[in-house]
């Protein structure tokens, strides 16, 4: 079973960004879908500051 | 606890030629286990979405569980000790949304702050079951470990585990399980690498023969250029009876045998006996563990020792009326003379 060795150079960068992005994009990813979710009703809106404080 | 990330790769199995594997898959379980402990909701649901495919069909056999579960009971009461101190403060942000702040100070290379975000998405299965269920948390020199959770279908449940370290992927799995009425069947993928054509699978099925017993097998293969001959397969067999109160369940296959017991003494205290032998290295640990639940003192402990001369505790307590929970582990062992101590503290949750 053989990629060529240019497929396999090219595959491994593509996998290489994919894993940076993964990387770097992950934890942001989870604080943007809960900032988007937005704050329980009745309670105060969400800042920057909900993650620090109690 | 977060036990339902226990990605587990079975532990021993590979244990010579997979090193890297099966340590990388204990340390998402330790991650699992040092990850937000709290969103009470949140662990709940999960013992709970297990108990329901129990309970649901009574009448018949019902759902046994995943392989993966199968000596949950008995691993449930030994101690998960820790070094050091520790201090989390947990934040429920929202219902969705919950992050942590862990400063762990110890020897290892743990040590040092962390940052945990929890989101829970918007489908809802049952009242207390919300899908997706997505986890994180990274490290201040970047260390990630990711977790995603997804219950597709009523039946079928997929989860994804990551660890980035040193900006390299140490472990990924994705496992996907399908629940059938009376049967479980798994299949994880473990490190694919397309490049260098490597990996690992592992096929699960546990089958429901009757209320009380539950037999299985397991068939784990691994490729790639490290592993002698390009690949190697082990086939092992699982099987669980449930008793009563008591619990057996074990799995025997050719590296190795693991047997467990579990049982529900009191409702203070339950405890569990555990046999562990691996054929390859020659080695075999005999565990016995107890947990005590003090409802009244809002304490919890659990206990152990076993044949390597460990004995080792953790007890934990809630300091209420604060939203606080003490922690104390102490782990000895009387041949090489040590001792480790942790304190934690965790604020909220």
């Amino acid at each position: 079973m053989g990629l060529s060795p240019d497929a396999k150079e090219r595959l491994g960068f593509v996998f290489e960004v994919t894993k940076t992005i993964f990387h770097w994009g992950f934890i942001p990813a989870v604080l943007y879908l809960g900032f988007k979710k937005g704050a329980d009703p009745g309670n105060p809106e969400l800042t920057l500051f909900s993650l620090f404080l109690a | 606890m977060f036990c339902w990330i226990k990605t587990k790769l079975d532990n021993s199995k590979f244990s010579c030629k997979m090193g890297n594997v099966s340590a990388s898959a204990k340390s998402l379980q330790n991650s699992a286990a040092t990850t937000p402990s709290g969103l009470p909701e949140l662990s709940k649901d999960l013992e709970a979405s297990s108990d329901t495919n129990k309970s649901q069909n009574d009448e018949d056999r019902g759902n046994p569980g995943t392989m993966e579960e199968l000596h949950k009971k008995c691993k449930d009461v030994m101690p998960t000790n820790f070094e050091g101190a520790k201090f989390m403060i947990q934040k429920g942000i929202s219902y969705h949304f919950q992050v942590t702040h862990t400063l762990n100070l110890c020897t290892s290379n743990s040590s040092g702050y962390r940052f945990g975000a929890i989101y829970v998405g918007t489908k809802q299965l049952s009242p207390s079951e919300l899908y997706p269920v997505i986890l994180g948390d990274i490290d201040p020199s970047g260390n990630v470990n990711a977790n995603i959770i997804h219950q597709v279908t009523p039946k079928l449940r997929c989860k994804f585990a990551s660890q980035i370290q040193n900006s390299k992927v140490t472990a990924a799995q994705l496992t996907t399980d399908y629940k059938g009425n009376d049967y479980t069947a798994s299949l994880t993928v473990a490190n694919p690498n397309v490049i260098n054509e490597s990996g690992v699978l592992v096929g699960h099925y546990l089958q429901a023969v009757s209320k009380n017993l539950a037999l299985g097998a397991e068939l784990a293969y691994q490729y790639g250029p490290a592993v002698p001959g390009g690949q190697m397969a082990i086939v092992s067999a699982a099987a669980r009876y449930v008793n009563g109160l008591a619990t057996w369940s074990g799995t025997a296959g050719v590296s190795g045998l693991h047997l467990c017991y579990y049982r529900k003494s009191s409702e203070q205290l339950q405890f569990g006996v555990e046999v562990d032998t691996n054929f390859r290295v020659q080695e075999a640990v005999g565990t016995l563990g107890y947990q005590i639940d003090l409802p009244k003192a809002d304490v919890v402990f659990r206990g152990m020792i076993d044949t390597n001369w460990n004995v080792a505790a953790v007890m934990e307590k809630k300091l209420q009326p604060l939203n606080f929970t003490l922690a104390l582990s102490g782990i000895l062992n009387h041949t090489k003379n040590q001792f480790k101590l942790g304190v934690g503290l965790i604020i909220g949750g």
